[in-house]
């Protein structure tokens, strides 16, 4: 293949609105009796050495992700509170627009109120506000942990939550528990994709998915310190489908992991490829988090374990059953060197499986598919109170994450990649 | 030297305390709470208490100054950028409106007095009969 230099990817739908946004309003605030208007727009260029990561990034400059966010927010008389948000996207050559936000909120005092409609899912410390770059230095926060694909399920839920802020003994506690269902999930996102990627099946349908959990966080009597806690619960995940045929489920000649070793060789092809199937996914999280804030510095570490059952029902065979058991951790610290800028670093690891660290249970395929050793540094400079630019680089070791698409044979991937990142973002 | 830090930290806070003295919380005349705790006032700056005994709470708060430093230090806790920050997080979580932003004490003083349900704070010598003030406890 052609060494591929500079993917210009400027999409004229989002050029556009764009355009009309930042001339409309002057990039400030936008206040309409009382409905105050808020945005972001930002473009990310990315390279690899390597991979197509988020985009067509394998030795090429890539335009890879454009986001615009449109927040309008408005408070009555009585204390209600009504916010809705979109966001347009393109990530990849993956085009979408959401309704990110569209939610009722009454806080009864400051102990307990209650929002209904489309809420943010809150996990982790940044879940709620992964898509907020304008808060921190970094391009991407930790790839695997944070991971851009999955936002069409965890960015947030058709429901309710419940919140509030409680005096304890020592500090506070800030709590909220919510349940609901997921945004309807679209056949074409990565996240779909990153699902039927290590699975036997391509689907083309999925239906909402139930959501609940809990997030609790202690805001600890030490000025700025912070721990917490949060759990989620994923059920009654349905993906359709059509089953691969065994070409298309090998990541590698001779890879056939994922087919069921009763069957003599070729009669998948013969009896299962090609017909439907339906495949359910459940999941519960745990996170534990930590952030410490003093001055200028920030540190924060979070850890993730996730138990995953997929059970995928093929025509002829029956039902095939397994269980991910994941798990992503990191460590990061920022640094406000001056007014203007900011630099940030982070260390995160991760396991497709977390009982087998270092993939000895896989065969045919790369050990170092199990798992993502990311290295990243980032630096951000405010060249207006409005506009942002930010460079980030990650020295990568693991192919966790990495789709088939674009990535050619898996047995030549290499465990050893970096990726870099350029990002500019003008709010209101 | 360590008795060099140790007056160098007790000066520092002085100063921030002279600076804490010499400002003023104030609402509007019809709000029914006289006085707030730090606590209820650091609440109030993240956006954590939106509401008054008898209402709505609207905040309004001062885009720079030594009074302003000294709120965000003493009693939001961040310095300047990391308050913006945190009101940027949560407008675009949909947990919050930004708090009104206002240049000069006459502007706070002219907002909290028409506005019904309005907090803010400004230089404790720029405070007329306008406003209620607010008494920390």
């Amino acid at each position: 293949m052609p060494p591929r230099l500079f993917r210009p990817a400027w999409p004229k739908s989002i050029i556009i609105p764009l355009v009309a946004l930042l001339s409309a309003s002057s990039l400030s605030a936008v206040d309409l009796d009382g409905f105050a208007i808020h945005g972001a727009a930002s473009q990310t260029a990315a390279y690899s050495d390597r991979y197509d990561f988020l985009g067509s990034t394998a030795s090429t400059l890539s335009l890879n992700i454009t986001e615009l966010t449109l927040n309008g927010a408005y408070r009555f008389d009585n204390g209600l509170r009504f916010t809705t948000q979109l966001y347009a996207y393109k990530l990849g050559d993956y085009r979408n627009l959401t309704l990110d936000l569209a939610s009722l909120d009454y806080a009864f005092n400051e102990k307990i109120g209650v929002r209904l409609g489309r809420v943010k899912h809150p996990f982790g410390l940044y879940g709620e506000s992964q898509d907020v770059d304008l808060i921190r230095p970094f391009v991407f926060l930790p790839l695997d942990f944070y991971n851009k694909s999955a936002r069409p399920l965890n960015a947030a839920i058709d429901g309710a939550s419940l919140y509030g802020s409680l005096p304890v003994g020592a500090g506070r506690v800030e709590y909220q528990l919510y349940g609901g269902w997921s945004a309807k999930l679209d056949p074409a996102s990565p996240f779909i994709q990153s699902i039927s990627d290590p699975s036997p099946a391509v689907f083309d349908r999925a239906n909402l998915v139930q959501i609940h959990g809990v997030w609790i966080c202690w805001e600890t009597p030490l000025p700025g310190l912070r721990l917490g806690f949060s759990h989620a619960k994923i059920s009654h995940a349905h993906f359709d489908g059509r089953a691969k045929t065994s070409r298309e489920i090998a990541l590698s000649p001779g890879d056939s992991r994922l087919l069921p070793g009763f069957l003599p060789p070729g009669y998948w092809d013969l009896l299962v490829a090609g017909q439907r199937t339906t495949t359910a996914i459940a999941e519960r999280e745990w996170i534990v988090f930590v952030e410490y804030t003093h001055g200028p510095w920030q540190f924060a570490a979070e850890a993730n374990h996730g138990d995953v059952p997929i059970v995928t029902t093929l025509p002829v065979i029956g039902t095939l059953a397994a269980t991910s058991r994941l798990a992503s951790y990191y460590a990061m610290a920022t640094w406000q060197v001056a007014p203007k800028l900011q630099l940030g670093t982070y260390y995160g690891v991760a396991y497709d499986n977390r009982d087998d660290r270092d993939g000895h249970t896989l065969f045919s395929v790369p050990r170092h598919l199990n798992w993502l050793k990311d290295f990243a540094f980032a630096s951000s400079y405010n060249l207006r109170p409005w506009w942002l630019l930010k460079a980030e680089a990650h020295l990568l070791d693991g192919t966790k994450g990495i789709f088939s698409a674009g990535n050619g044979d898996a047995a030549l991937w290499r465990s050893h990649w970096t990726y870099f990142a350029v990002k500019t973002t003008v709010s209101f | 030297m360590k008795k060099f830090f140790q007056l160098a930290l007790l000066f520092l806070s002085l100063a921030a305390a002279a600076r804490a003295q010499d400002l003023a919380f104030i609402a509007h005349p019809d709000v029914a709470d006289s006085s707030f705790s730090a606590d209820d006032i650091s609440s109030i700056l993240l956006g954590k208490k939106t509401s008054w005994s008898s209402g709505p709470l609207r905040l309004a708060v001062l885009t720079e100054g030594p009074v302003h430093d000294a709120v965000m230090k003493t009693y939001a806790q961040r310095t300047a950028d990391q308050f913006d920050k945190h009101w940027k997080k949560l407008v675009f979580t949909g947990k919050g409106i930004f708090p009104l932003p206002v240049k000069t004490d006459a502007e706070m003083l002219a907002y909290v007095a028409k506005t019904p349900g309005a907090f803010g704070y400004l230089a404790r010598a720029s405070v007329t009969a306008q406003v209620k003030v607010i008494v920390l406890r």
